[in-house]
């Protein structure tokens, strides 16, 4: 009998990038490298613990814009061409390393991983890797949460509710076509939680959502379990908190697992190391060095000089930081159960991208742990949110604080002198959307303002992406995300204007709807 | 996309509006544009005074009362300049609420208001002071039924119920006494500590536009 739960929550989120009016384009590539080294090892280590058997329970939340670019025709053709490409790197190298035994067998690890990609990819999930995730929550072993429709930060667009409250319905109206069930849970993105936002959850049929840990110890009414359980809003929505310890352990640039020598260094690339004109078919439009994935060396130290990587190492140490964690993890529960009348809760939630694409090896510990708990102790057990209220539907009463997970743990992060700019511009675009909406209620439009109008509200959400204040904040790839906030917002006040003078330009029009093809099903009355 | 769809961007603002944002317990951000019209419709109204009226950001106070009924706590001015603006205020306590008047001061201290601001509630930095254990009980057909306390779930109120919207008394004053740190007999809290706000000058204190 388990004296408690571990809920491991993984938050998958890109921006909606996708450029078919180029004919290749960098950003697009950190979808394709999430899918070949974050996305599809999880998938693939999913897949193996349910092919042997093994009960688990994992919390997977896939933003809105993610799910629309697994499932975007264009963007899986554009990622097999990019992988074919990979493959024949990859081919070279294997050529290339023959006589050199520190990276030949690399080269052919990497080789034999992309050509699995492939399969796992094209084969099994016919190009749509929703049907993977799909399947594992019929499977029973993955919950799957959805987040606002363009992973808008909400605590920054309350002062325009309309705004908040068409982030929240589209996304899960989309997450609901997509999976073919409503979600349960909600993650706010980049956990931006403010007193108020629980209504609008309600209104979308959400019954929980995840705050930072000062957001439930710094509730309206002290907690009386602590970060140990969820605590609930007046109107029934239920706030977990985040437990500190267990994050650390994994984030931390100090002392977190990630950082450890013999793990696979994430800088060193063939993409900068080889010679130019070598290279040259796989890097961006032939003339700049960008990282291709392979990758031939370990953290080794604090040190420039890297040495070769060796994966059984890597896979000893995950191993053993598996063990780590598993360890502290029934510390943890142990110490806090014999204080509590029901089973402690540990919330762990990580940025899916951590592992796999930063932290190569974090997949395969992630299966790893996912066997030691359940063979290897009896303290803890896998659980989600939804299965934590089903089985505990008595909770305190109480109203998180307004936190996020971001630096500081509020809003600074995405309101500061590199991106406040943003703010008067997004709240006025909502006004407006809002005004547009609520003058042709009542009234049929014709088809076309009614594409227009769509087409406008499909500009706004990708406007209102966290990611672009974000980008802004961290300082790489900064003119993309500028430029990614004045295209939408010019396109978002062309079909306003459109719209309100009653003059479509059909045309244009129609390559708006074929640039920005996310929420086919967008419905303008939730703006209103 | 073509040139003529770019150029939507950026629109000029073309009503007066001042807008606060949260940045984090101890600060927030304020945004505005001003008309020229209504700033020279707010000098025109103020007369001789106008020449020398500084422009300022008055923060009321005005932490869990209605103000169209009551007077704020208390106010304080920022120094100001812009018709489109923005400002970061430092703030030395930390879960109160704010609304802002962007105006123009008259010698006598009252401001000519250009336009008030959305409420602004900065969050608490510590834990409350407010301790209880009701609960709620969340029923698999989606409704919730509260109880008195989670450690004793036997103890149900009757029949269910839909949760109150009001706040319970004792947890206004737990709010009440974790801002202020006490509470006065009338339920009006002290004024002490109040307003010895720190101004930090915005990180980038431009015209407020876009790059």
């Amino acid at each position: 009998m388990a004296r408690g739960y571990l809920c491991f929550l993984l938050h998958a989120h890109l921006p909606y990038v996708r450029h078919p009016e180029h004919e290749s384009f960098l950003e697009e590539s950190w979808f394709f490298e999430a899918v070949t080294e974050t996305y599809i090892p999880l998938i693939n280590a999913f897949d193996r613990l349910l092919s042997d058997g093994i009960d688990f329970r994992i919390t997977v939340s896939l933003s809105p814009p993610l799910v629309a670019m697994f499932q975007d025709e264009f963007l899986q053709s554009r990622y097999l061409a990019h992988m074919s490409r990979l493959c024949e790197l990859a081919e070279k190298e294997v050529e290339r390393t023959r006589n050199d035994g520190r990276f030949h067998h690399l080269a052919q690890m990497y080789h034999d991983m992309f050509v699995r990609t492939v399969a796992v990819f094209r084969d099994r999930y016919g190009c749509d890797l929703v049907r993977a995730f799909r399947k594992f929550e019929e499977a029973g072993v993955v919950e799957v949460m959805t987040s606002a429709a363009t992973h808008g930060f909400l605590p920054l667009l309350q002062t325009e509710p309309s705004a908040v409250r068409a982030q929240v319905l589209t996304g899960v109206e989309h997450h609901r076509r997509a999976f073919g069930r409503p979600p349960r849970g909600l993650w706010l993105p980049e956990c931006g939680y403010y007193p108020g936002v629980e209504d609008v959850l309600r209104e979308a049929g959400i019954r929980y959502f995840v705050v930072e840990s000062h957001g439930v110890l710094n509730a309206s009414v002290r907690p009386h379990y602590g970060l140990m359980a969820p605590i609930v809003c007046r109107n029934g929505v239920a706030a977990f908190g985040r437990d500190p310890e267990s994050s650390k352990q994994v984030w931390s640039s100090v002392e977190g697992y990630p950082g450890d020598a013999d793990y696979r260094d994430f800088y060193r690339d063939v993409g900068f190391d080889l010679d130019f004109e070598y290279v040259k078919p796989y890097i961006l439009d032939g003339r700049i060095r960008i990282m291709t994935g392979i990758k031939y060396y370990r953290v080794t130290g604090r040190t420039e000089a890297k040495e070769p990587y060796q994966p059984r190492w890597a896979a000893e140490k995950a191993a053993l930081h598996a063990g780590n964690f598993m360890f502290w993890r029934n510390k943890q529960i142990e110490h806090h159960a014999a204080d509590m009348d029901r089973p402690p809760l540990l919330l762990a939630p990580y940025d899916a991208e951590l592992f796999g694409h930063w932290w190569f090896e974090g997949p395969q510990w992630l299966e790893l742990l996912i066997r030691k708990i359940t063979f290897d102790q009896d303290i803890v057990k896998l659980m989600t949110p939804s299965d934590y209220l089903a089985r505990l539907p008595v909770l305190q009463q109480a109203t998180p604080s307004a936190s996020s997970w971001g630096y500081r743990g509020y809003n600074e992060f995405w309101l500061n002198g590199g991106n406040d700019w943003v703010y008067p511009h997004l709240h006025r675009a909502a006004r407006l959307m809002k005004e547009l909406v609520e003058r042709t209620r009542g009234e049929r439009p014709d088809a076309l303002t009614e594409r227009a109008l769509k087409q406008a509200a499909r500009s706004l959400l990708l406007a209102q992406a966290s990611d672009w204040a974000f980008i802004m904040k961290t300082g790489t790839s900064v003119q993309y995300a500028h430029r990614r906030m004045r295209d939408h917002l010019a396109r978002f006040h062309y079909l306003a204007r459109a719209v309100r003078e009653g003059r479509i330009d059909e045309p244009r029009l129609r390559a708006l709807e074929v640039m920005d093809n996310i929420f086919p099903h967008v419905e303008p009355a939730a703006f209103a | 996309m073509s040139d003529e769809v770019a150029s939507y961007f950026p629109q000029p603002f073309d009503e007066t509006r001042i807008v606060l944002m949260v940045v984090d317990p101890h600060d927030v951000h304020a945004y505005w544009h001003v008309r020229p019209e209504d700033m020279e419709a707010a000098r025109r109204q103020m007369g001789a005074d106008a020449a020398h009226a500084p422009m300022v950001l008055r923060l009321y106070d005005i932490t869990l009362i209605d103000f169209s009924k009551t007077p704020a706590h208390g106010y304080f001015d920022a120094p100001v300049h812009g018709l489109q603006n923005n400002w970061y205020v430092e703030l030395w306590q930390d879960s109160k609420s704010y609304v802002a008047d962007l105006g123009l001061r008259r010698p006598d201290g009252s401001v000519v208001a250009l336009a008030r601001s959305n409420v602004v509630h900065t969050p608490p930095a510590h834990e409350s002071s407010y301790y209880r254990r009701a609960g709620i009980v969340l029923e698999p057909d989606g409704t919730v039924r509260e109880i008195p306390d989670i450690l004793q779930p036997g103890a149900l109120s009757p029949g269910p119920s839909q949760p109150t919207p009001a706040m319970p008394q004792e947890e206004v004053t737990g709010l009440v006494r974790q801002a202020y740190g006490c509470v006065t007999e009338t339920g009006r809290p002290g004024l002490e500590r109040a307003f010895l706000p720190r101004l930090r000058s915005a990180e980038r204190a431009g015209d407020g536009g876009h790059p």
